[in-house]
């Protein structure tokens, strides 16, 4: 094996993803080879892997010691190596930040996250995750992106009074139509009303007087004519005969005593009630020259 | 029923599908011509206007075409032509030279109780930021949910155009949005911490 082949290979023999022949050849290829070697041993340090793949006992490294400062990190992850703004600083210093193409990136994704956009099935999602991570404006832009998706069409629509529809009905119904519309309406308002049922018989009270009622009436001669209807007479006839029987039942004395009695006790009381007012004058008017003794006495 | 069969029962004078087309569609027109207005009188005059429109052009109305647009690009097109005529009224005010400043105007945004609290607030306070171009197509593409196509014809802009503009609109709408929610964001390269 030349060493630009391990070279090429040298990520995924790191990886133990290489089938075995070729792990072995590669692994035999740096134990003969002291530049791919040190290869290695940078690739350990970089990715602070050197403890757990040589535990791992599947390779046999040699030869690959280096300075003493990088055996001393190499026991570090990477990660706990890095200065905290190193990101940031490189991108200062080279692009700029990524945000802006992020951004847009950011507005496809989230809106279109139902899948109804096949073209964004592009690896770049799980980079969009990463950038988010760590970046807090698009984090905010996210959110708000995932906000607005589900908000925007709340705003569709906002309920307006039962007033705007019939103000619409009323401007474009033909008249025919919007009459009845407009009766139908009023009766229904009308009918509603608490009092309509007094209303209306104090209405047809007024009409029958009106119609019938009076001498001048048109319809006078109809409620004549209809008492000639009525056999008066005998009528008159038969209710004195009913009272002359209810008269001379025992029944009807206890009852005109009992009338008596109420009557006299309802007289007694006005009477009390009188006097009492009388009286009640009388000690208020005293009472009012007593505390007021230069004023002329009322004129009788 | 759905809206074709509403508005066919509309042609032969059926007044009761009238009743149930304008009940249904109302809140749609009405917001949406307050999205543009920005003033909840306007918007309710401009509504009614809509719907006598339309009330009087089922007969211009395609039997082939889909209601709702016709109706949203009849909504668009009286809600912009009171704009000018507003514009008529007042000429004093200053009126910046911009050919999609006709779309919406700057007035303050609808003052009313209950849109104006909580999130809707935001989200009002947020499209009144954002460009009359934008808010217009946030408006169609987003709040009434109108395919690209039909916002294509309703604008009267190629497809391609629509699509670029929609994710520019939600991208400053969020943007604004992001905004108002941390008022206090440090600059750009400051917020950049890593956190």
């Amino acid at each position: 094996m030349q060493c630009r082949d391990f070279e090429d290979r040298l990520e995924s023999w790191f990886g133990l993803s290489l089938d075995q022949t070729l792990q072995d050849e590669c692994s035999a290829h740096v134990a003969e080879c002291s530049h791919c070697a040190e290869l290695v041993a940078l690739m350990e340090i970089s990715s602070g892997g050197r403890e757990s793949r040589a535990a791992s006992g599947t390779v046999v490294v040699s030869g690959t010691s280096g300075p003493s400062d990088v055996s001393e990190l190499s026991s570090a992850t990477a990660a706990d190596l890095l200065p905290p703004d190193f990101l940031v600083d490189v991108l200062k210093a080279t692009s700029g930040f990524p945000c802006p193409g992020i951004e847009e990136r950011l507005v496809e994704e989230t809106w279109d996250s139902d899948g109804l956009n096949p073209s964004l099935t592009s690896p770049l999602s799980p980079r969009l995750r990463e950038h988010l991570a760590s970046c807090r404006p698009c984090r905010g832009l996210e959110a708000a992106l995932s906000e607005l998706r589900r908000e925007l069409p709340t705003l569709a629509t906002i309920p307006v009074d039962a007033a705007f529809t019939e103000s619409i009905l009323r401007r474009t119904l033909p008249p025919r139509q919007r009459f009845a519309r407009w009766s139908r309406a009023f009766g229904r308002r009308w009918l509603a009303r608490p009092r309509f049922a007094t209303e209306l018989a104090y209405a047809l009270t007024v009409l029958l007087m009106v119609l019938v009622g009076n001498p001048s009436a048109p319809l006078r001669a109809l409620s004549e004519r209809s008492e000639g209807l009525v056999p008066s007479e005998r009528l008159e006839s038969e209710l004195k005969s009913v009272a002359t029987s209810v008269q001379a039942t025992p029944a009807w004395g206890a009852i005109e005593d009992s009338l008596r009695w109420t009557d006299g006790r309802w007289n007694a009381g006005r009477e009390t009630v009188r006097s009492v007012l009388v009286g009640g004058a009388a000690f208020g008017q005293s009472l009012l020259h007593a505390l007021a003794p230069g004023d002329d006495p009322p004129v009788e | 029923m759905d809206d074709a069969h509403l508005v066919e029962r509309c042609r032969l004078g059926d007044e009761f599908a009238w009743e149930s087309l304008v009940r249904r569609h109302q809140n749609r027109v009405f917001a949406m011509a307050l999205h543009y207005l920005r003033d909840r009188e306007d918007a309710r005059d401009a509504a009614q206007e809509v719907f006598i429109k339309i009330y009087q052009g089922f007969g211009s109305l395609d039997r082939d075409r889909a209601f709702l647009p016709w109706m949203l690009r009849l909504a668009r097109n009286c809600c912009i032509d009171r704009i000018r005529r507003r514009k008529v009224r007042t000429p004093d005010v200053a009126i910046p030279v911009d050919e999609f400043h006709d779309l919406a105007s700057e007035g303050p945004s609808p003052e009313d109780d209950s849109l104006l609290k909580g999130r809707r607030a935001l989200l009002y306070q947020a499209l009144g930021r954002i460009s009359p171009k934008y808010r217009e197509m946030i408006l169609l593409k987003e709040i009434q949910e109108l395919e690209m196509q039909e916002v294509a014809d309703i604008l009267d802009l190629p497809m391609g155009t629509v699509k670029s503009r929609s994710n520019r609109a939600r991208l400053e709408l969020a943007r604004v949005v992001r905004d108002l929610d941390e008022p206090t964001a440090d600059s750009r390269g400051a917020q950049h911490a890593m956190s």
